[in-house]
């Protein structure tokens, strides 16, 4: 996909076993930068946002580490060692989830272990399924790997579909998708932020990883991808519209917004024709660069606007709509923090959003997918207009509306937490007019670098044409209207209401029945009824041919023998000593010891393995006698 | 080689340190080591403190001898003894439990016995003589017309061995024998006795017959079974079950069949991943029962679900804890997940028709229901939730018990850093 800058091996004394390799190209590099600056923005922002609470060490523990495991994912050379380090992000970032310790927390974390561990282990069969097929695990030498391994197309599917499981449960693409609206809403603020822009990204990366490489050119996994990034984009705009809490609306957009993603990657993947019907392969370089930007965009757009709900939380520790109502009035510089990202996400030009999403709008309608392409194309609109919508929705009942509480204008977040809260969206306005400027024809060193490094050659288009703006007011004005009509209208009265019915939820509805339930009582039957069946068997064999007696509870007090031995050696002692000796009663004691021996008796012949070694006593005896005729 | 004595040409005691040797021997000495520093604490307040030592050091001296065993009846000799000098241990608590499952342990064991007898008898006509050596294949020419007989002997000895590994069907004494065994005599148990099966079939299967032999017969394929099934049941009833060690115990059964896929899978990866597997489930087995143990006696508790906020108290143990269930789920970068990882990838490269997928996603299927069976208790404990009670006694952990737990944890995570020095 893009020209390698320069690649490490690390295999002293074959660490894990087949070892580490890194490599690195210009997109990688760019990405572990964003991430880097996010991890410092989250880390501004957390000492205020922690002040209250327990538990602090472990929270900026497992952090670093997520932020290692992380940066290994993204500068992996081969599937092995992004295994490795995805599953070290999965773990160490189930602290932050489980942080606050609520009953809520709680359980969102177990969804997100559980997700994390089902993905992993779908990442993993993938991994050896691939392994076998190709035998190679770096990610460039699996550069087309379907199409140079046909005679085992089917093992490369396979694996195929498993790792897209695997990173789309980490990116939360539908329907893997129901850890994201439950953990980022209990998860600190800052955490959350991370979550969302950027460990979804990781999932995004693999998925890029599997379509560009493994897949690509391959048509029907397209379309496959494509659907399941349409679904999500659609769905996820859907109930962040519905949603009445804060941070829950932000996960929902989250999921929206990874779907624009997914979609991007999806229609890069198909072949596309060219005029004189011939297969040509060139990728659409403008879908590649808007899917990436989309990333970028996202990233940065969630970590201002989590972060500006890390603020709502932390003076008024509520996250209901209705309640933190009229929070940021007179709050001018929170409105403009929020706004910036709110901007960039819904694609108003001059924002970096306007342009990844215009470059996914041009590449979507360009390769032509037939009688869809509408279809394609306006659903892509209409989850842009609701992207505008609730952000509207947000931010009106933030910023504008009035609420019935006062709140506190002056010492609500510290300087810190106010460099971290504005650099993202200051680096949303400059990154997208300049990039504007660049890629509307004027070439420039930095377009010059990126070209060099492999984007291919920078799509130039004319961002401010009337043809290419068509697209983003249509989606605005979408927007405007699904505000006024579907928000105003029906989703309120005088507070908002949620009109999502609380039922329809795929994890209370499928997966948890599913994996808690039904599975453990199949299995549980079986493995039950293999439990048994030996003991079973070795009752059976005593009831029948070894007659079992019932346990009689009288007790034999002693036989023969020890009473005459017993009594004898009383008698001799008693001839022997003096006139005044007590007789130590040796008959009793022998008598007792003779009980004893006759309990632990019963209980070997009780047990039941006494049956089973009878019987196979009984098996060496006949195989011996017919060993001993036939070889002698 | 080193003879110690011969009875005749073909009956010997000979000891030799192979590769094999040197992977057992390793474990057997750190984990009989931590287990005795361990006893030091906690057999403090027991009664027969003498027989229990005696036994343990016997058990000790045998189980060395055993490993270094360089023909099949030096090996066998031992064996018995481990299995006569290891029930005390089992029915040290004296109770009417303890000897019933004192007897199940025996017996089984001897039923297992008899059936490694009798393909020891078919074999020893059919070999020239019984040494372990390292990829040798069975003379084909002297077993013409019996191949028959000859592969029944293996299936009985594979079958007998695998009572003391505690693969389905023979596994029944395990669940009642570990659980009711003082603390670290059932680490010893689940640690390394249980090993000794898997010793016996590795040297039968590679070290007597040979691979090729058996590869592609109904010999592997109902040895895979066995295998499978039994890495499905194990963990599905470990997943079910109430009381800690019981599970922990179930947990054993399912960890030693994926040793067992790996031999029958008949490669040399698949073997390289039952090795790492031989060591990263003994160390980190290990470590879960002793660190049982002290949960068990610091709340007085012995079910899953009553144990609360262990990690607010001890953090350390409960630590220890979740790197040990890692390594038992198989998660990077611990011992059980290279031995997964080669698992698999024997798995895959081995010609076994549907068996090569089929294994593969059952080794992950139990590994979910292993994260759904360990990780609870120790997420629990360090994520009470509101509201939690405090179940602890509040005693201190002695630093005789702490220490051989962080041991055995690290050597666990050793295993999956470092898999090149071990195997």
């Amino acid at each position: 996909m893009f020209n390698e800058l320069a690649n490490l091996s690390f295999n002293p004394n074959g660490i894990l076993g087949p070892g580490f390799s890194f490599s690195v190209d210009l997109f990688r590099l760019l990405y572990m930068g964003i991430i880097i600056l996010s991890w410092a923005l989250s880390l501004m922002f957390t000492p205020r946002y922690l002040k209250p609470y327990r538990n602090k060490t472990r929270y900026y523990v497992f952090t670093i580490v997520t932020l290692i495991g992380t940066l290994g994912v993204f500068a992996s050379g081969d599937l092995f060692t992004l295994f490795c380090f995805f599953e070290l992000m999965s773990f160490a970032s189930y602290v932050w989830v489980a942080q606050d310790e609520r009953k809520e927390s709680l359980k969102a974390a177990d969804t997100y272990l559980y997700v994390a561990v089902i993905g992993g282990l779908f990442l993993l069969m993938g991994i050896v399924l691939i392994y076998y097929a190709t035998g190679t695990l770096n990610i460039n030498e699996l550069s087309n790997a379907y199409m140079h391994n046909l005679d085992k197309k089917e093992y490369i599917t396979a694996s195929a579909i498993c790792m897209f499981i695997g990173f789309a449960a980490k990116a939360g693409a539908y329907p893997v998708h129901i850890w994201l609206p439950k953990a980022h809403p209990v998860a600190p603020a800052p955490a959350s932020a991370l979550l969302s822009g950027v460990l979804t990204k990781s999932g995004i990366f693999g998925i890029m990883i599997v379509g560009f490489y493994v897949m690509r050119h391959v048509k029907p996994f397209g379309i496959f991808v494509l659907a399941i990034g349409l679904i999500t984009m659609v769905l996820g705009a859907v109930l962040a519209v519905f949603s009445v809490d804060l941070k829950r609306t932000l996960a929902c957009s989250s999921m929206s917004q990874i779907g624009f993603i997914v979609t991007g990657i999806g229609a890069n993947i198909i072949p596309m024709v060219s005029e004189n019907g011939d297969l040509y392969a060139g990728d659409s370089m403008a879908l590649l660069d808007g899917t990436i930007l989309h990333m970028m965009n996202h990233t940065l757009v969630k970590m201002a606007v989590f972060l500006v709900a890390g603020v709502v939380y932390q003076n008024t520790h509520k996250l209901n709509l209705n309640e933190i109502r009229g929070f940021g009035r007179k709050k001018p510089f929170l409105a403009t923090s929020f706004l910036l990202g709110a901007l960039s996400l819904s694609g108003v030009p001059g924002f970096l959003g306007y342009l990844s999403k215009t470059l996914l709008h041009e590449g979507l309608i360009e390769p032509g997918f037939g009688s869809f392409t509408g279809l394609i194309e306006w659903t892509f609109l209409i989850s842009g207009g609701f992207t505008l919508c609730y952000m509207t929705k947000l931010f009106v009942a933030l910023f504008m509306e009035k609420g019935a509480a006062e709140y506190d204008n002056k010492n609500y977040m510290s300087f810190v937490q106010r460099i971290a809260v504005l650099i993202p969206g200051i680096l949303l306005l400059i990154s997208g007019i300049s990039l504007i400027a660049i890629m509307n024809g004027h070439a420039s060193t930095l377009s010059l670098l990126l070209e060099k490094a492999g984007f291919g050659e920078l799509h130039h288009i004319s961002f401010l044409s009337f043809e290419i703006l068509k697209g983003a007011f249509i989606s605005i004005g979408i927007g405007v209207v699904l505000y006024f009509f579907l928000v105003r209208l029906v989703l309120m009265d005088d507070e908002y209401k949620n009109l999502w019915p609380e039922w329809l939820d795929l994890e209370e509805l499928i997966y948890r029945p599913l994996i808690t339930r039904i599975l453990p009582l199949i299995l549980g039957f079986f493995a039950r009824a293999l439990d048994q069946c030996m003991d079973a068997f070795i009752i059976l064999l005593r009831k029948t041919l070894f007659r079992d007696k019932p346990i009689s509870e009288a007790r034999l007090e002693g036989n023969a023998l020890t009473h005459v031995v017993g009594y004898a050696v009383d008698y001799r002692r008693a001839m022997k000593e003096e006139k005044d000796y007590v007789p130590y009663d040796y008959e009793k004691k022998l008598n007792i010891k003779w009980m004893e021996l006759q309990e632990n008796v019963k209980i070997a012949k009780r047990s039941m393995s006494f049956g089973l070694i009878l019987a196979c006593i009984g098996m060496f005896a006949m195989l011996s006698f017919i060993l001993v005729n036939m070889f002698l | 080689m080193i003879t110690v004595w011969k009875l005749n040409e073909a009956l010997s005691l000979s000891y030799r340190f192979d590769d094999f040797s040197r992977i057992f021997l390793l474990l057997a000495a750190v984990l009989f080591t931590a287990g005795f520093v361990y006893s030091l604490s906690y057999m403090k307040e027991k009664e027969h403190k003498a027989r229990y030592y005696t036994f343990y050091i016997l058990l000790f001296s045998v189980i060395c001898l055993m490993s270094l065993a360089a023909n099949f009846i030096t090996f066998y000799l031992n064996y018995e003894l481990m299995t006569l000098l290891s029930v005390p241990l089992v029915m040290h608590d004296g109770t009417e439990e303890a000897r019933v499952a004192g007897f199940k342990y025996l017996f089984y064991s001897f039923a297992g016995a008899y059936c490694v007898l009798f393909g020891f008898f078919v074999l020893n006509k059919y070999c020239e003589d019984m040494d372990f050596i390292y990829g040798r294949q069975i003379d084909l020419s002297t077993i013409q017309g019996h191949e028959g007989l000859v592969l029944f002997a293996v299936f009985m000895m594979i079958l007998g061995f695998s009572v003391k590994a505690g693969m389905w069907p023979m596994h029944a004494w395990l669940t009642k024998a570990h659980p009711i065994a003082p603390a670290p005599a059932s680490a010893i148990l689940s640690g390394v006795i249980v090993k000794s099966g898997v010793a016996g079939i590795i040297r039968v299967v590679y070290y007597i017959i040979g691979a090729d032999f058996i590869r592609g017969t109904w010999v592997q394929y109902t040895f895979l079974s066995l295998t499978l099934i039994t890495i499905l049941m194990g963990s599905t009833l470990a997943f079910f079950e109430p009381v800690l060690k019981r599970r922990l115990a179930y947990s054993t059964i399912s960890q030693i069949s994926y040793i067992l896929f790996g031999i029958a899978l008949l490669n040399d990866e698949a073997l390289k991943g039952g090795d790492l597997q031989f060591l990263a489930h003994g160390f980190a087995k290990c470590a879960l029962f002793l660190i049982a143990g002290i949960f068990i006696h610091v709340t007085h508790e012995d079910r899953v679900d009553k144990m609360l906020a262990l990690g607010r108290k001890y953090p350390f143990i409960t630590f220890c804890y979740l790197i040990a269930s890692l390594s038992m789920i198989g998660i990077p970068p611990t011992g059980g997940f290279i031995g997964k990882w080669y698992l698999m990838l024997g798995s895959m490269n081995a010609e076994i028709r549907v068996f090569s997928v089929l294994g593969a996603a059952v080794l992950l299927i139990s590994a979910l229901l292993t994260a759904g069976y360990l990780l609870p208790l120790g997420l629990k404990g360090f994520f009470p939730g509101s509201g939690y009670l405090v179940v602890t006694t509040g005693e201190s952990v002695s630093k005789l018990e702490a220490i051989p737990v962080a041991i055995l944890t690290i050597m666990a995570l050793l295993v999956g850093i470092f898999p090149g020095i071990f195997v």
